[in-house]
């Protein structure tokens, strides 16, 4: 009659016993057990049951703690949630929703690294580093970052994140530049500009010797993912305007809007991902020192959403030959397996520092 | 949400809820906030952690439900997840013991009644029909082994049933059942150490099981045949 017992009492390891006519010791038959005291066992399991427990003081006393246990158990009342919890959780969640249009595919990829940012926290957080970095420097970054990564978060009110939503949707200026834009690569006196569709930026020109780093290709080879990546940067040793101009004139991108600078000058590319250790490879052969900020990723990501968000087109640079070509792209058009998102930024302060 | 959305369907919900209606995503908060709320706050034993945690989870589980492929129930899916977050807390709040000391010297839970409000007993402190045993038992359900406990939590206090737990943890319903047999056992035992016991004495018996309780697991050799 064994034959018949239900396969899903058995645990691992549990006694089948699919040949024996008599059971064990009840911890060998622990599924059965539970079973049992629930009335769920069958007819014959539970008679095989009896015929062992009227032999074994033992094992009855077992289950009957198993019982009293149960009964303790069920007589714990479920509490109710705080009042507020669904208000919490619907707004953040609506809010979130908002913006990330989930119904459509129409939405540019890069907008899927907004969801961290479109919780309420996400953008205090942002807001939080945005002010921080603007009169920071990288060590009180990193010492903001450790703070953060220990901070609990826990999600503010609808207020305080419709407060960040209307800022971040009152960027409607298009950072794209307003036609493609050609620069030669090879030697500095190869670079030719165009600057009638760069629009001003009030950073002054500026010329410096070479300097070369060999560190920042490797940092970039994780490229692959397309994850935003933060690259700081500075022009033969000087930060601030100075290595800001040298980079628009070597690029031709353009800086974004000011509010939008993360602790100095901040330009923003796609760059074809498998161009991208060659793009860098040539900005560091032009004097320029890349740094990826590899440990506060997370809270950078936050920051850059921000800066993206609202836009629907974003410039591209790439090589093509010889030239490295910048050109605005719909964000449609955009693969995110082809492309990475690259925020290049220097820092106001330390352009005495070096 | 409105009278329609409570008798309404997941399944329809869901689909309603994937356009952002609020409304779905309302009545589907309101279906399954206090079982998930109450996984977290038995699991995690302070309310506070365990609203955040829920609140956490559903966030999660509604900006999500493009992933949602109704290969399982939703309710399943979203205490899964409720689950998930759980475990993350739990493991983040072991990583950081600082913070459970300070909560501790806070709330001042230096012995098991103080202790048993950090479980969730706040607003249940004495229940006639146990004759106040509710901080004991949340207090020796908070000393379970987690596996233990969240079996616990979800088929005996909660009333999953042991499919739907095996569901949720993704188990097979036998795992379910030895885990709860386990966790009463050890249940069982923490509380007779604290002078409770079965109303009915077994006598004999009784010492043989206490003497093997430590490891259920392993206890033949205490019975003697």
């Amino acid at each position: 009659m064994q034959k018949d017992a239900p396969q899903n009492h058995g645990a691992p390891g549990e006694q089948r016993h699919s040949e024996t006519t008599s059971l064990g010791h009840v911890h060998e038959w622990e599924a059965l057990a539970v079973d049992l005291l629930a009335g769920k066992a069958s007819a014959e399991e539970r008679a095989l049951a009896e015929t062992h427990l009227e032999s074994c003081a033992a094992c009855r006393s077992t289950l009957e703690e198993l019982q009293w246990a149960a009964s303790l158990c069920s007589v714990i009342s479920p509490e109710d949630p705080p009042f507020d919890l669904a208000p919490r959780v619907l707004e953040a969640t609506q809010a979130a929703l908002r913006s990330k249009s989930i119904p459509t595919h129409k939405v540019p990829w890069w907008r899927r690294y907004l969801d961290p940012v479109l919780r309420p926290s996400g953008l205090a957080l942002a807001a939080a580093v945005l002010t921080v970095l603007l009169v920071g420097s990288l060590t009180v970054w990193a010492q903001l970052n450790a703070r953060l990564q220990q901070t609990p978060v826990r999600l503010t009110t609808l207020a305080a994140q419709e407060s960040q939503e209307g800022a971040a949707a009152g960027q409607t200026q298009q950072p794209s530049q307003s036609g493609a834009t050609d620069r030669a690569v090879g030697g500095k006196g190869d670079i030719t500009h165009s600057t009638e569709q760069v629009p001003e930026s009030g950073i002054p020109s500026t010329t410096g010797a070479v300097l070369a780093s060999t560190t920042a290709a490797s940092a970039l080879l994780r490229l692959g993912v397309p994850e935003p990546i933060w690259t700081l940067f500075s022009f033969n040793g000087s930060y601030g305007h100075r290595a800001a101009s040298a980079f628009r004139d070597h690029t031709g991108l353009v800086p974004l809007p000011e509010d939008q600078w993360v602790g100095g000058p901040t330009f923003a590319a796609l760059v074809y991902t498998r161009q991208a250790t060659e793009l860098v490879t040539y900005l560091v052969s032009e004097g320029f020192d890349m740094n990826t900020a590899a440990e506060p990723i997370d809270v950078l990501g936050n920051a850059v959403n921000l800066i993206v968000a609202g836009y629907e087109s974003y410039p591209t640079l790439r090589l093509e030959g010889s030239l490295l070509r910048v050109e605005p792209r719909l964000s449609s058009e955009i693969s995110p397996s082809e492309w990475s998102f690259i925020v290049f930024f220097t820092l106001l302060d330390k352009t005495q520092t070096t | 949400m409105n009278s329609a959305d409570i008798s309404d369907s997941d399944e329809n919900l869901v689909a309603r809820a994937r356009q952002g209606d609020e409304s779905a995503l309302t009545a589907l908060f309101r279906r399954y906030e206090k079982r998930a709320y109450n996984i977290a706050l038995r699991m995690l034993g302070d309310p506070w952690d365990a609203a955040d945690v829920t609140q956490e989870a559903f966030i999660k589980a509604f900006t999500s439900l493009d992933q949602f492929r109704g290969e399982a129930q939703f309710g399943t899916w979203l205490y899964r997840i409720v689950v998930n977050a759980t475990h993350d807390h739990l493991r983040k709040r072991h990583l950081e013991p600082l913070d459970r000391e300070e909560l501790d010297r806070v709330t001042s839970a230096a012995d098991a009644q103080a202790q048993a409000r950090l479980v969730g007993a706040v607003q249940s402190p004495t229940d006639p029909s146990t004759d106040g045993l509710s901080p004991p038992i949340l207090q020796a359900l908070s000393e379970l082994d987690e596996r233990f406990r969240l079996a616990v939590v979800l088929c005996d206090l909660l009333g999953f049933d042991y499919a739907e737990a095996a569901q949720i943890l993704d188990v097979r319903e036998g795992t379910i059942k030895s885990r709860i047999f386990r966790a009463r056992a050890e249940l069982a035992r923490r509380l007779k150490e604290l002078g409770f016991g079965p109303s009915v004495p077994a006598k004999q018996e009784r010492k043989n099981v206490s003497a093997s309780g430590q490891d259920t697991g392993t206890a033949e050799k205490n019975y003697p045949s």
